[in-house]
């Protein structure tokens, strides 16, 4: 048989494969072992290569190489599943959250700047315009509501996090359908190359976060109480 | 007395400072990360606030760096961060911190930690 014959061959032969082993996994993707019908042939073909020299090596290395690239495909499903219901909830949470604390923020710079109006209309009052001791103190209060306003923005450093981190987890999404992409990126025709096939790309490292992922504006008394035992029995060890 | 603020956020700087301001603490310099803290850092830096989580070095690895060094062995070091587990607060002790402010804090608490290492200023 003609090499390009045999080529030919092959691709058909992992294109049927592929395009049936995509219908079996939509069909029972949970319940369906690991080991596949094409595995059982790849595997028989592989033995038999031994008794009957008549099968083209090229052709064994091609069973092997469609069946290392469904299995890529397979696993790649179950990445894109993990991601679909695991880190899409999570992302979806977190931008709850960050919604959550960027309403309650508002609600308590709104709530200061109202009694920041108020105190600067008390001191427009008749009776406070004449008296500067009670002007001193209201002027005082206002002094401490617009600290309380500066204060309320550290929201931001809590939602800027917050945001870090759903922006973490989409690139992470981002790379795993990348490396589930690149399985396709394979000569659409041509000889088939077995040793060609290197697996998932390699992630590099990940880099030290520059955010906290459980950043939260929540119960910060009770996480300062924590903060303030934990230094003081610290300070006991010395 | 001279306090280096670190923070990658601008705006918990500028809290920062203000509420410093608020409590009579007018001369600080600020840095954006560990890096910066550290080329900014010498000997008239009197107290160090600083952010955990920041890029190029972070606010452990900078109070490591500093008790590295002979004019960074003893300033006081103040943490200002929204990490707030127990494991986390212990490292930042066992790093060299000082006192530890979780995220979002009040000017008062903030006053009560600096306080608690310094001897406050005449107001």
């Amino acid at each position: 048989m003609a090499s390009e014959r045999v080529s030919e061959l092959l691709y058909d032969t992992a294109s049927t494969l592929r395009l049936l082993d995509a219908e079996l996994g939509e069909l029972a993707p949970r319940s369906r072992p690991d080991i596949t019908a094409l595995a059982t042939v790849a595997s028989a073909v592989e033995s038999a290569s031994g008794d009957q020299p008549q099968v083209p090596e090229v052709f064994v290395a091609a069973m092997r190489e469609v069946h290392a690239m469904l299995a890529s495909i397979r696993s790649g499903r179950e990445h894109i599943r993990s991601a679909a219901t695991e880190r899409l909830a999570l992302t979806s949470e977190r931008l709850d959250v960050v919604s959550s604390v960027t309403e309650h923020a508002a609600r308590d710079i709104m709530d200061a700047l109202e009694r920041a109006v108020a105190k600067v209309d008390a001191l427009e009052s008749p009776d406070v315009l004449v008296n500067r001791d009670r002007s001193q103190v209201i002027r005082s209060d206002l002094r401490e509501e617009l600290y309380t306003v500066m204060s309320h923005m550290q929201f931001h450093d809590i939602t800027s996090q917050q945001i870090m981190h759903v922006q973490s987890l989409l690139v992470e999404m981002e790379t795993r359908l990348t490396d589930i992409a690149s399985l396709f990126d394979r000569p659409a025709s041509g000889r088939v190359d077995a040793g060609s096939y290197r697996g998932l790309p390699q992630r590099a490292a990940a880099p030290s976060l520059t955010f906290d992922p459980d950043a939260t504006i929540a119960n910060a008394e009770a996480r300062q109480a924590l903060a303030d035992a934990l230094v003081e029995r610290g300070r006991g060890d010395d | 007395m001279k306090f280096l603020v670190v923070d990658d956020s601008a705006t918990m700087r500028r809290i920062v400072v203000n509420s410093l301001q608020r409590i009579g603490f007018t001369n600080c310099v600020e840095a954006a990360d560990g890096v910066e803290a550290l080329a900014r850092f010498d000997s008239s830096i009197a107290f160090v606030i600083t952010d955990w989580n920041m890029p190029n070095m972070s606010g452990t690895e900078l109070v490591q760096a500093l008790r590295q060094r002979d004019d960074g062995r003893t300033v006081p070091v103040l943490m200002v961060t929204a990490r707030s587990v127990r494991e986390d607060i212990i490292t930042a002790l066992e790093a060299g911190v000082n006192n530890y402010i979780v995220k979002p804090f009040t000017p008062q608490v903030l006053k009560e930690k600096i306080e608690s290492l310094i001897v406050a200023p005449a107001a």
